[in-house]
């Protein structure tokens, strides 16, 4: 669910919380049993590498064992004294089957100034024994090929100074080990003395393997002691070091077995990978209770904020799907009942408009009829005494009379059309309170009831706008006004504010105020509250600060305040500085 | 005394002239007064038969002058008694005519607003 991390910020969040109550301290649990699970697991698998081990030096040991055995039926089938001459094989032929039999395949004879007399098919010895020892692995070149050999070495005669070399062998190689590892499961290599190290078994021989092992390795090796160590030849074996030692007491090879780390358990012992294997399940069910609990709980959250958004828009058709009997189906059902009340309510105010406003056509067309009518009666009536008077002046005077009523139809006409229809705006960088200085000046001629307060705040500033347009704008308000605190007089409060980018100028008068549920509908045209208002007063002065680039809002009475009047405030934006 | 005499008010300079000499024309004797304040005055006339009054006017109203009126017609302070009540007749150029119906009925002409012609004739 990729979008259910990037669209859903509250489905983000609950994921993130789950994450968090889950992820600490499943980090800190699987940090602990990994170690645990890892140093068990090591002791396991060290155990069990070390019987491993044991059980392929025992093999190898065999070898040994059975070129005793077979020195010892030797020794007593020639009472002691086997046939030791140059190009001759000591084996008399009845023994051959049992050599065979034990896997003595390398026989050789040395004479007491340590040469070479006999071999079985040519072997030669590549690398020597040391002095005093009576078992051996050594290297063997037999036809051209490297092997190895676990030999024993007799005297004879056996107590004498000068005596005779007898060198009875198993010759084995590769598959040998590869036998051993089989049986035991375990990577199996074996290091013979060579150089005064020790090297690798059937490796390359140019570039022989050396034994790498630290020097704490070395020592324990040395005290003939077996060296387990989790990295061994270079990282990749839980490995077994463990010393073959021959009869004297010294170490003839190195038996290595391991336990490769990548294949089987050896994950298992890594504790990084452990922490990352528990750490990763346990995120997985957090993530999986996360995207459980999104479903029970925040896709009716979220198809609720899509249908308040919806309400928000106007479309009183949304509805939510209640889904459950819980806390969220009932404000699901409280929801869908808002919707359809506001639908209903909508519906209604919409007659009610409709009827409104054709009662307020109704009666701008009366008033506009009787406006022109008297004059239009002066007319008639003028042109009928025309028709009859013959005096001069009585004449004059009668047709001045007609011109200045036809005058009068006509600007009433003009000034109807200029409510819908103004001229354009010429906008000036101009002091704001100007224009509502001029309109107050124009308006309060004769009430001397009316007092006015200033409280303006903008200073030297200046703003756009066409101030004859604005001082029409402010009359139309003023008068608003002026009827609002009636005849007896009041209070007229005017003045500026700044508002972050924005200028406003507000008008407060101190009359009855506007009743809430006229509020929404006083820009509409024709709409009024006053039998003889024509409704268009206010439409005016809103399309005149459009006009303008400012907006006309009726500020809502703060609660609680004791001023109940009508407070209009003209947000303009101001001019740019140059 | 010659013809019958009316008291024309109207706050309108025009409409006033054009009623008077309409009137005149006719032969009434036409008394006339810009507001009701003036017309008050005039009705003390023992002459008065009618008064044709505007009803939507500054300072003193049409209805309030009708109503004064026939106050003074009732109680009038010239010795010699009324030959009649003068016959008022409210009326609004501007609103709606039938409005002066909230007069009483009976001395109230209920005039169409429709200029002067009614009257003239």
């Amino acid at each position: 669910m990729p979008d259910a991390l990037t669209s859903n910020r509250l489905e983000r969040k609950v994921l993130l919380v789950i994450v968090v109550i889950v992820l600490v301290p499943m980090l800190v649990t699987g940090t602990l049993s990994a170690a645990w699970i890892a140093g068990r697991f090591e002791d396991f698998i060290e155990l069990w590498v070390r019987e491993a081990a044991q059980l392929e030096r025992e093999t190898l040991a065999d070898l040994h064992k059975n070129a005793r055995l077979f020195a010892d039926v030797l020794d007593q089938v020639t009472r002691g004294k086997p046939e030791l001459r140059p190009g001759h094989s000591p084996v008399p032929p009845e023994l051959e089957p049992l050599a065979r039999e034990l896997g003595i395949s390398l026989v050789q004879v040395y004479n007491p100034a340590d040469e070479l007399i006999y071999s079985t098919d040519n072997a030669r010895l590549l690398t020597a024994w040391a002095q005093g020892q009576d078992t051996a692995v050594v290297r063997v070149e037999q036809g051209g090929k490297s092997r190895l050999a676990a030999i024993t070495i007799l005297r004879f005669p056996p107590q004498a100074q000068q005596h005779y070399r007898l060198v009875l062998g198993s010759l084995f190689d590769k598959s040998l080990l590869e036998r051993l590892g089989r049986v035991s499961g375990l990577k199996t290599r074996l290091f013979y003395p060579r150089d005064g190290d020790f090297a690798k078994a059937f490796a390359d021989e140019d570039r022989p393997l050396k034994l790498r092992l630290p020097p704490s390795g070395y020592a324990e090796l040395e005290a003939r002691r077996d060296y387990f160590s989790a990295e061994a030849e270079g990282g990749r074996y839980f490995g077994l070091y463990s010393p073959v030692v021959d009869a004297s007491g010294r170490v003839e090879a190195v038996l290595f077995s391991g336990l490769d780390r990548r294949s089987g358990a050896g994950w298992i012992t890594d504790q990084g990978v452990l922490t990352l294997s528990i750490v990763l399940l346990g995120s997985l069910l957090a993530g999986v209770a996360g995207l459980l609990l999104g479903r029970i709980v925040i896709r009716p959250v979220e198809s609720l904020h899509q249908a308040v958004q919806r309400v928000a828009a106007q479309d009183f058709r949304a509805t939510i799907p209640v889904r459950s009997s819980d806390e969220l189906g009932e404000l699901a059902r409280a929801f869908n009942a808002m919707a359809t009340s506001l639908r209903q309510a909508r519906d209604e105010q919409r007659r009610e408009f409709q009827r409104d406003k054709l009662t307020a056509l109704g009666e701008l067309s009366l008033a506009m009829a009787h406006e022109i009518r008297n004059p239009i009666g002066v007319i008639t009536t003028g042109l009928r005494l025309l028709e009859t008077n013959q005096d001069p002046a009585r004449v004059a005077q009668l047709r001045g009379m007609i011109r200045e009523e036809s005058q009068r139809i006509d600007h009433l006409l003009k000034d109807f059309q200029q409510l819908a229809r103004h001229r354009a705006p010429e906008l000036v960088a101009m002091d704001p309170s100007e224009p509502l200085e001029q309109a107050l000046q124009m308006l309060l001629a004769g009430r001397e009831g009316v007092r006015v307060q200033r409280h303006y705040r903008h200073g030297e500033q200046r703003v756009s706008g066409d101030p004859q347009l604005l001082r029409q704008l402010w009359m139309n308000l003023i008068r608003n006004a002026l009827e609002a605190v009636g005849s007896e007089g009041g209070t007229l409060e005017v003045g500026s504010i700044q508002d972050g980018d924005c200028l406003v100028l507000y008008l407060q008068d101190s009359g009855p105020g506007i009743a809430l549920e006229q509020m929404p509908r006083l820009f509409e045209p024709f709409f009024t509250t006053k039998p003889q208002g024509s409704g268009l007063g206010l439409t005016i002065a809103s399309t005149l600060a459009e006009a303008n680039g400012a907006s006309l809002e009726l500020v809502p009475p703060e609660p609680g305040r004791a001023a109940r009047g009508a407070r209009f405030a003209l947000r303009m934006a101001c001019a740019q500085e140059e | 005394m010659s013809g019958r005499t009316v008291l024309v008010v109207d706050d309108e300079r025009n409409m006033l002239l054009v009623m008077q000499m309409a009137l005149e024309e006719v032969g009434y004797r036409v008394l006339a007064a810009e507001r009701a304040e003036d017309a008050i005055n005039l009705l003390r006339d023992p002459d008065l038969d009618v008064v044709v009054s505007d009803l939507k006017m500054p300072g003193m109203s049409g209805i309030e002058l009708v109503t004064r009126s026939r106050r003074i017609g009732g109680l009038s302070p010239t010795s010699r008694p009324r030959r009649k009540e003068p016959m008022t007749a409210a009326c609004s150029w501007r609103f709606s005519c039938s409005r002066s119906r909230s007069l009483t009925a009976r001395s109230t002409a209920n005039c169409r607003a429709s200029g002067s012609k009614g009257l003239v004739r």
